[in-house]
């Protein structure tokens, strides 16, 4: 086998103590930049999701079990938007964004609303969200089989190497594009007027209601704008993981939820560093110790920030509403 | 009153349950007349859901063809499928569910070690044959006197992977990938035994868990750092496909990748896509193997299913075709079953030539294959 040139000076260049050491001590600042790399990237596509969930407990102080599955069925539906209908990207996503952030308004319209008139109790909406959930992944199963799909991708496999690292330009485009969506949510939130009714249906949805505010419009808004950013977290997240299969959505609904819960819930600033937290904690303990413990060390983090600072780290101390 | 009522009902249900104990049981016996009844046990559900399906296909196809055929001494083949989602938690459900029902006279499953060895004491006790198609872990003929494996065991297979990749293949440094479980830990056991004594080095050696990772992109920079010449991996095709997409923007240059006959099928191909050319795999089963059996049982399955056969198809094929002819030789019952099961010591199958030795393990010649223009084809290393 011809090996190529570069290779071979690189081999030869070596000192004998360097080989023993392979795999240990090797450019340990290249793999350090590449670890980063790989953790921001990560937590980006978590952050982009953990902001859509932490906005819906905000609103309806609700642990949103659907969302992992709406990041499933977003990312499937551009899937076969763009695979099997043959539109362009731009249009697939557009249309993939648009119809799983209707979904997730019907999803609230007709299942949780009617729990939410008689005023039952929080937790059998949680109850709902799982049953609806489970509804959909099987419904999902029965028509597209469960086996694990090639995901389309822009940019296919380029990279540029920064200080040995390589970071692919889909990496890049992902980051890029969560900090603008990033900055356009809070912008959404904190001028908007449906962003300043949802902040207040937050702090108190019988005010709310008093003060003229259409509070089951303010909640339907929540949930499309929730399964939308699930959506879009799927899509780039699938992009850069290159397959789909029918469970993707539920590793990522559990660090979502780790990620709100750290950044401390119901905060957007929160979510956004829970979620690059959370990523870059997984691959760094992946690369540094084991990939076995990747799942572990991010829920040790978490449980450890909890015992310390129980509302996450930038969470405003519970005041419980009565 | 309400005391009377209840004591009415409770005599009532008494007696219901009996009714429907002794009617199951009847409806046993006569079914037992006209029809055999086999369980199969495999996921039909879930991450792991295609390999039961190619089980189910194989089965169906098979059994269609005895009772086509006139069944077996006049009696017709029944195969009732249990999912077990790739779990042992269902495995274990599942044996108990067979081993209890009088009917089933064999079970055929489950696809992985992990869940073969769940069920296995179960039907060890019930002394009820269990047939292992793909499982490869070495322990589970042991765990199991009842059980035959039709896949060759992981110290057979792993050693022969050592072999390929430092002799057939002629590179030494050399980096492993596998699953943490019960056949992932041997693997790595055999592996980073056997490289060493035959000249190689192993420079990396990386476990994760099946489910919990899509980003593969800490363990390829890990990859990168150790810098091998050829990576074995070992995982379920849907990873590996994952694995080598991601691995497209880590500029590996020629370093050669090897897996398991796991990665062996279409699925495959069309999930790596253009990064699965040149990766290297093995199997016990060729698909376009030009012999004129094997050529036959291809066109045969093609026809049927539109795919390409693979291990875990012939495998369970060959399971159902070894019970057949037990059954045809005169077994009646769980035992009488086993007894002639022992029997096959060579087995001239459908889909190729297998020994069994005293332990019910099987032996099987193995071939380098490797992806080239999107196909996969016979290694010209194969021979080296």
């Amino acid at each position: 086998m011809p090996r190529n040139t570069m290779n071979h000076t690189i081999n030869n260049i070596r000192p004998a103590s360097v080989l023993i050491e392979v795999g240990k001590r090797k450019k340990p600042m290249e793999f350090f930049a590449q670890q980063l790399v790989n953790g921001i990237a990560l937590g980006s596509v978590y952050a982009l999701s953990a902001i859509g969930y932490s906005l819906v407990y905000a609103v309806l102080e609700l642990i949103n079990f659907t969302h992992g599955t709406m990041y499933m069925v977003g990312a499937y539906l551009f899937l076969i938007f763009v695979s099997m209908c043959s539109m362009p990207y731009w249009l697939s996503f557009i249309l993939a964004v648009l119809l799983t952030g209707t979904l997730g308004y019907c999803i609230e319209k007709f299942t949780l609303r009617p729990i939410r008139k008689k005023k039952l109790p929080n937790f059998m909406m949680l109850i709902c969200t799982m049953g609806v959930s489970i509804l959909i992944q099987n419904i999902m199963l029965l028509f597209l089989g469960s086996q694990t799909r090639l995901y389309p991708t822009l940019f296919d496999g380029r990279n540029v190497a920064i200080f040995g690292a390589n970071i692919s330009y889909i990496q890049i485009f992902v980051v890029i594009m969560a900090i603008i969506l990033m900055l356009l949510m809070t912008v959404f939130i904190k001028k908007s007027k449906a962003g300043m009714a949802m902040r207040a249906t937050a702090q108190n949805s019988d005010a709310a209601e008093l003060m003229g505010i259409n509070v089951d419009r303010v909640v339907g808004l929540t949930f499309f704008a929730g399964a939308a950013l699930a959506t879009i977290s799927g899509i780039f997240s699938c992009m850069i993981f290159r397959s789909i299969n029918l469970s993707s959505g539920v590793v990522i609904g559990n660090k979502t939820f780790a990620a709100t819960v750290l950044g401390g819930i119901g905060e957007l600033k929160g979510a956004v560093l829970g979620g690059i937290l959370i990523g870059i904690i997984e691959t760094f303990t992946a690369g540094y110790i084991s990939s076995n413990l990747r799942d572990i060390a991010a829920f040790i983090v978490l449980i450890i920030v909890l015992i310390v600072r129980p509302r996450g780290l930038l969470g405003k101390p519970v005041q419980k509403k009565v | 009153m309400k005391k009377a009522i209840a004591l009415v009902l409770l005599f009532t249900m008494a007696l219901v349950s009996v009714m429907a104990g002794g009617s199951n049981e009847q409806a046993a016996t006569s079914a037992d007349d006209d029809t055999i009844y086999i369980a199969c046990g495999a996921p039909f559900t879930g991450d792991d859901a295609q390999y039961g399906i190619f089980f189910r296909n194989a089965l169906d196809m098979k059994a269609e063809e005895i009772n086509a055929a006139g069944g077996i001494n006049g009696k017709k083949i029944q195969i009732d499928y249990f999912d077990d989602k790739g779990t042992p938690k269902e495995a274990s459900n599942i044996a108990q569910l067979v081993t209890s029902d009088p009917k089933y006279i064999a079970e055929i499953g489950s696809y992985n070690s992990t869940c073969v060895l769940a069920g296995a004491p179960i039907y060890q006790e019930a002394g009820m044959v269990q047939m292992a198609p793909t499982a490869g872990h070495p322990d589970i003929t042991k765990a199991n006197t009842y059980l035959f494996r039709l896949q060759n065991s992981n110290e057979v297979e792993y050693t022969w992977l050592a072999d390929v990749a430092v002799n057939k293949l002629g590179e030494k440094k050399i980096a492993i990938i596998h699953l943490e479980n019960d056949s992932g830990i041997v693997l790595s056991q055999i592996l980073n035994d056997t490289i060493p004594q035959l000249g190689g080095e192993v420079v990396m050696t990386e476990s994760y868990i099946q489910g919990q990772v899509t980003d593969f992109s800490a363990i390829l920079s890990k990859i990168k750092q150790a810098d091998p010449d050829l990576v074995i991996c070992v995982t379920s095709y849907n990873d590996m496909g994952t694995m080598l997409q991601q691995a497209k923007s880590y500029d590996f240059g020629d370093m050669k990748w090897v897996s398991s006959g796991m990665i062996y099928t279409d699925d495959f191909l069309a999930l790596a896509g253009d990064a699965a050319e040149g990766v290297y795999s093995m199997t016990i089963f060729f698909a376009d193997n030009p012999d004129e059996r094997i050529q036959n049982f291809t066109t045969k399955y093609r026809e049927k299913y539109g795919e390409n056969p693979n291990y875990f198809v012939t495998n369970a094929y060959e399971s159902l075709a070894m019970i057949e002819q037990a059954l045809k030789e005169g077994a009646t019952d769980r035992e009488s079953l086993y007894q002639n099961l022992l029997k096959i010591r060579e087995w001239d199958g459908e889909t190729g030539y297998a020994t069994f030795d005293e332990n019910r393990m099987v032996n099987r010649d193995m071939t380098v294959i490797v992806v080239k223009d999107g196909k996969w084809i016979v290694a010209p290393e194969n021979n080296n």
